[in-house]
């Protein structure tokens, strides 16, 4: 089933703003200095992080990288061990009661009260949440469950769904009380690919709306897809930061082709070239990182070309968030 | 230059503490009587335990004391079944379940959302309780002296059960695990409320114990001993038995699993 057009947009809003009306250059979020720790382990090393009003910011790393524990603090779930954190004017932990009504908060991993069926879910937590009331709940209720594709299973319990609907359900609840910012932790996982789509229509319709989106996953295409701007975090700390041509442009493009074992290649260096080389019984494999993929590419096939050497499985690729995230985990920061 | 954006004004629309915890004590009523152990453990059990109870005991309450006695022994009994053990499980399960982390995701203080899983729990046996007295009073039941010491005694630990359940909850990683970790207090209140029937000169300790407070208060009120200062003193042990295990448990509860 496709989404219609007039479904895309979040229903439940209408016109462009931001955060309970700040201007688009107010920070929403910003951490300076922040550690969190489990006993002995930090989990979170110092970070700084500044989120503006209306951005849609992606948090990235590998398992284990603090994501969870830096959304979490976020969120006001926990306090952070040391360092200043600032959400919506607020510490989310101490002025938990003034900005949770402005929250929307989507866990990694949060359960349902198994034996309430969909519709009493979504009633009770509406019952709980300052929602605005430019729709009655009934109507709240019966447009997020259409829009999540979730009307047949209204009246079913919630230990019936799969792990998808719960999920569904789960974006639903975090979004109902029409947030100012909306802090997503891994929000696809387990999703087929329609219910993704129908998640990131939402989202994106919240976001068009004025709606600040704090996001992690590890489905690197979302992020390059939807984030303004986003942030790797390995070991505790933030590796790289920057909007998506920023991050990329710090990462090295790659060249690579192999030559017969013959060929000389370290006049490849005499060019201005920084190639590594592989080689093996009968040829040489190179590999060369580029600044400047069209300089470098040219470099090398007016090289070829001048010595008539033939390049097997060539290749130029440019930069990827997934070499960057790969670099990243090798411990590598840019 | 960027700035922080401000807390707004609260929100107008935002539902009272009251409004929040009436919605949760609902819900876990509804899911209380849709499961049917529970509802087995949280109704049927208690009163099973009552009718248990009387039916042993009635020929004995032939004075205050012994009416305080058999009074004490069915409360105990009802409130530890009835709140003290369902409101560990329930702790546990919704933990478990990770539904307590969602309630914390939301708007509800830490406090709505216990009372809001507490409350129910301590009223549907408040409700048992009621109908088990009226019982006890048809069958000839002496009416108490002083019934708002007794009132006063019973709402007490009904609250006790309900807090000490609570921090009990911390320790008590699945619903299954519930039937172990409550047994230690189970006996601490059994054998304190016995403790006191003994004169070994530790009558103004046993006082401090939960049984021993409950004990002692429900004499008073049925007028089997003065209303003086350590029946004054079992109130505030009894007090301190709510308090305290609330403060403990609100500084070290447990929202999602380990």
């Amino acid at each position: 089933m496709t989404t219609s057009p007039s479904t895309r947009a979040f229903p439940f809003r209408h016109g462009h703003r931001t955060a309970g009306g700040a201007p688009a250059d107010t920070i929403a979020v910003s951490a300076e200095g922040l550690r969190c720790a489990y006993g002995s382990y930090e989990a979170v090393r110092g970070i700084d992080l500044s989120i503006r009003n209306g951005e849609f910011f992606a948090l990235l790393g590998t398992n284990g990288a603090g994501k969870t524990t830096t959304m979490e603090t976020l969120e006001g779930h926990r306090a952070a061990t040391s360092g200043r954190v600032s959400v919506l004017g607020g510490d989310p932990h101490r002025d938990r009661a003034s900005i949770r009504p402005r929250l929307g908060i989507m866990l990694q991993e949060a359960g349902f009260a198994d034996d309430l069926t969909v519709e009493e879910t979504c009633r009770l937590w509406l019952r709980l949440s300052a929602a605005p009331r430019s729709r009655s709940q009934a109507q709240t209720i019966a447009t997020g469950l259409e829009l999540l594709d979730l009307t047949a299973k209204a009246t079913t319990r919630v230990k019936m769904l799969s792990g998808g609907q719960r999920r569904r359900l789960d974006l639903l609840l975090a979004t109902a009380n029409e947030p100012d910012l909306l802090f997503l932790d891994e929000p696809t996982t387990g999703l087929d690919p329609e219910s993704r789509e129908r998640t990131w229509d939402l989202v994106q319709g919240l976001n068009d709306a004025g709606t600040t989106v704090v996001l992690t996953t590890h489905y690197l295409e979302e992020a390059e897809r939807y984030a303004d701007r986003l942030a790797i975090m390995h070991d505790g700390r933030i590796a790289v930061e920057g909007t998506l041509p920023e991050v990329l442009g710090r990462e090295p493009s790659v060249i690579s082709f192999e030559v017969e074992a013959s060929v000389d290649v370290l006049q490849l260096g005499g060019l201005g070239l920084s190639p590594d080389f592989t080689p093996t019984p009968h040829s040489t494999r190179v590999s060369v990182h580029s600044m400047d993929l069209q300089q470098d590419l040219w470099t090398v096939l007016s090289w070829a070309d001048g010595n008539r050497i033939r390049l097997d499985r060539l290749s130029a690729s440019e930069a990827s968030l997934a070499a960057v995230f790969r670099r990243v985990s090798n411990g590598d920061a840019a | 230059m960027s700035t922080l954006a401000p807390i707004p004004a609260a929100t107008p629309h935002s539902p009272s503490a009251a409004s929040r915890v009436t919605s949760i004590a609902l819900m876990e009523l509804r899911i209380i009587f849709r499961n049917k152990t529970v509802l087995l453990g949280a109704v049927l059990m208690p009163i099973a335990m009552a009718v248990y109870f009387f039916y042993f005991g009635a020929e004995q309450m032939v004075s205050p004391a012994s009416t305080a006695v058999m009074a004490g022994l069915t409360l105990m009994a009802v409130a530890l079944l009835g709140v003290y053990l369902t409101a560990t499980t329930t702790m546990a399960t919704r933990r478990e379940e990770l539904f307590l982390k969602r309630l914390r995701s939301g708007e509800s203080s830490d406090a709505v959302i216990w009372l809001g899983m507490l409350v129910p729990i301590v009223t549907l046996v408040a409700g048992q309780l009621a109908v088990i007295a009226v019982g006890f009073g048809m069958a000839g039941m002496d009416a108490p002296a002083r019934p708002l010491v007794v009132l006063g005694a019973v709402l007490g630990f009904l609250a006790l059960c309900a807090t000490v359940g609570m921090f009990t909850s911390i320790y008590t990683p699945s619903a299954a695990a519930a039937q172990i970790t409550t047994l230690p207090f189970f006996a601490v209140v059994f054998a304190s409320f016995f403790w006191t029937a003994f004169d070994d000169g530790f009558e103004t300790l046993s006082r401090l114990t939960p049984g021993g407070a409950l004990q002692n208060l429900l004499m008073a009120g049925w007028g089997a001993i003065p209303l003086d200062v350590s029946t004054a003193g079992a109130a505030a042990a009894l007090l301190a038995w709510i308090v305290v295990p609330y403060l403990v448990a609100s500084r070290r509860f447990r929202w999602e699993k380990r």
